[in-house]
Formats: C-alpha cells, structure tokens, sequence
C-alpha cells in the first residue's frame, strides 16, 4: 500500500476559428522520472495517467517528464506539498501522506497544470485524480 | 375448655384443601427466596497467563475476580487485573502495562426456586456482561520510515503515552463447586473494544484485560477460588439436600 500523486494527461483542441475549446484526454508516450534519481518510474510508455511517488522527508518534488515520440525537450514539474507521516499499526509501521500546495511547470510540452484534489493518499484512500497536466496540442 | 364444633373442624380442613394449592402456586410463581444476599466469592484466572502468552512470548496477563451472590441468581462482580506486554514485530517494539477493571453481572440459567422451595445452587452455567476499562501506558519504538524511491532514512519512536480504553465483554460459562466451597469455572468471553482517548485504535498491539489489536477480541478463563456462603444459605441448601 504506497502513496502516490495521481495525475492525468489532457489537452485543450481549439476549433479553426480558436473561439471554442475542447477538452480532450491525451495518451502519450512518455518518460517519468524523479529529478536527482537514477531510477526511471516509466520508461517510454504509453499513459493517459499515471502515478508518481512524492518526496516523504522533503516539501518538493520534481519531476522530469518527456515525450518520446518526439525530440522536444522535457519539462520539469515542480509540485510542493506537506507531509503528514500518520503510524498505522505495528504490523504495516508508518506512512507519509501528502497535501498539494502548489505546482508549477516548464512548458516546452506542457501547456499548463491544475490541482483537482490537493490530499494525497493511497490507491484504496483516494478521492480521486490529484493533478491535471494539460500538454501541448499536436494540430 | 370446650372443644370446637367437628363441623368447624371440616371447614377448616375444607377450606386449607381449596386454598393451600392456590399459595404453592403462587409461591412457584415467586422467582426469588430470601435471604437477597446469598454469599461472596474470590476467583483467581489460571488461563489468562496461558492466553496472553499465545499472544506473544513476553505478554504476562493476571486476573482476579469477586462476586457476591444475590438469590443464586445474579451474581454482581467486580474483575481486577495486570498486563504487562513487551512485543517485537520486525524490530518494531511495543510495551504497555497497565491495571485493568471489569465491572458487570453474571446470571445463573438455572431455576433458583421449584416447588416454592429454594433450589440447591451449587453448580450452573451462566452468561454475563461486562463493561471494562484500562489506565494504559503504551510506547512504540524502533519504527524505521524509508523514502523506497526518492532515498532516505528516519527511525520514530512513539514515547510513553497514558491513555485509556474501554470495552464490553459478553460472558458465558459454567461454575462448579468441586468441594466443600471450592469453586471453580470455564468462561468464553467476545470483547468489544468501544473507546479510547488514543487517536486510533490502530496504535495498539495489545491492551491489557483486553487483548491483541483489532476492534474484537476472544478469551478463555478458567478459574478457581473459594465461595464464602451466609449460614442462612447453608440452611436453605442442607434443607434442599435432605429432600
């Protein structure tokens, strides 16, 4: 049973006179990995959504996402958050969850990025997605 | 003095006939004899050290009772004992002792009264409640949080809190006199933990008088002690052996 951050892709499609919009989900090939660690979460593949772990002794966390269909360079997603270490039982020990605060973005093949649902939980607990990535339309 | 008339004498006979069945009766119909207060008894709990060392190797639990015999029918109580619990689990560790009280009642399943006479209540089997409470002192140490992805180490230990926690047990059994007032008795008990002033319920491994972790827990007494028994109970029961 883990934390992590829930985070969904979109983009916003703008008909050929740019006065309406339209959401739409977007999958996307990609990469995902923590900033400052070797490890890659995921590697080149195809995600509508996914999940990513936050930091449980620090209030920031980066991330590097990148497209892999293309040669665009990546953008970094800042997310800071509180921790809230919580003991659950001597069997299971601790688990840290996490309160959004704030979330920022570089925008080489991001648009822009929301909170949906700022608390952070495990997969059983969650009350839904926690942010929204809204990359850059391909048209 | 003149003797009365054999005609009163039938009367009366007559009349004892008709009313006497209506008095035996009635007096089957009475659920209690006096005296209220029948006699006390002292148990001591040989189970309770086996069962909290099913629990964990370093779980000592002690119980004792007294209940004062009320008809032979209800038996108030009044439960005391000692917990103290020193558990490891993947180098986490948990401590807690404390005192732990139990107040509630038995009832005996057995008639008391038949035929208007007072029955000899020497062994029976009896269900019961309880309502429980333990002063606990709980710690928890050595709890190591690990960061798997983004790295990092930390060890937590919870110090020494006092909280408290209550509970209601449901109780059957049986009681047996094996000799001459000594007593003895098998119980099941379903306990059902209701509160704490701990922040959840999760914190704890074991809590003493209660048990292991969880929200319900199962016990086995076994007891063994003396019943203290008024002379007027003796009476009733030497009058009810003659029989």
């Amino acid at each position: 049973m883990y934390v992590s951050m829930a985070v969904e892709n979109y983009e916003v499609i703008f008909d050929s006179v740019g006065d309406n919009a339209t959401l739409r989900q977007r999958t996307l090939p990609l990469s995902v990995g923590g900033v400052g660690v070797d490890s890659i979460i995921y590697d080149s593949i195809s995600l509508a959504e996914f999940n990513v772990p936050l930091k449980v002794f620090d209030t920031v966390s980066q991330f590097r996402i990148m497209r892999t269909d293309t040669t665009l360079l990546s953008d970094t997603l800042s997310v800071y958050h509180d921790n809230n270490m919580e003991f659950l039982s001597l069997e299971c020990g601790c688990i840290t969850y996490h309160t959004l605060r704030r979330v920022e973005t570089t925008t080489n093949i991001i648009d822009s990025i929301i909170i949906l649902n700022e608390d952070v939980r495990t997969s059983i607990e969650s009350t839904g997605t926690n942010i929204r990535i809204y990359f850059h339309s391909d048209d | 003095m003149t003797e009365p008339p054999r005609i009163y004498v039938v009367l009366i006979v007559l009349a004892l006939t008709v009313v006497m069945p209506v008095f035996a009766k009635e007096r089957e119909k009475t659920p209690f004899l006096s005296p209220l207060f029948r006699g006390v008894s002292v148990h001591f709990d040989l189970a309770s050290p086996i069962m909290g060392l099913t629990a964990g190797k370093n779980v000592y639990n002690y119980e004792a009772m007294v209940e004062v015999s009320l008809y032979d029918r209800f038996f108030p109580c009044v439960e005391v004992g000692y917990a103290n619990v020193s558990h490891t689990i993947d180098e986490k560790s948990y401590k807690a002792q404390s005192p732990f009280f139990r107040l509630g009642m038995n009832l005996n399943l057995l008639k008391t009264v038949k035929d208007g006479k007072a029955q000899n209540i020497r062994n029976y089997a009896y269900i019961g409640v309880r309502y429980a409470f333990a002063p606990m002192t709980y710690s928890i140490g050595n709890v190591v949080v690990k960061d798997d992805y983004w790295g990092g180490e930390t060890v937590i230990d919870y110090p020494a809190e006092l909280v408290y926690a209550g509970w209601t047990e449901i109780v059957g059994g049986v009681r047996i006199d094996f000799i001459a007032g000594f007593t003895m008795g098998w119980s099941v008990r379903i306990k059902t933990l209701m509160h704490t002033s701990a922040t959840s319920k999760d914190l704890f491994w074991y809590v003493p008088g209660f048990g292991k972790n969880g929200t319900t827990s199962f016990s086995f007494n076994y007891t063994i002690g003396y019943t203290f028994r008024t002379p007027e109970t003796k009476r009733l029961m030497n009058i009810d052996k003659a029989k």
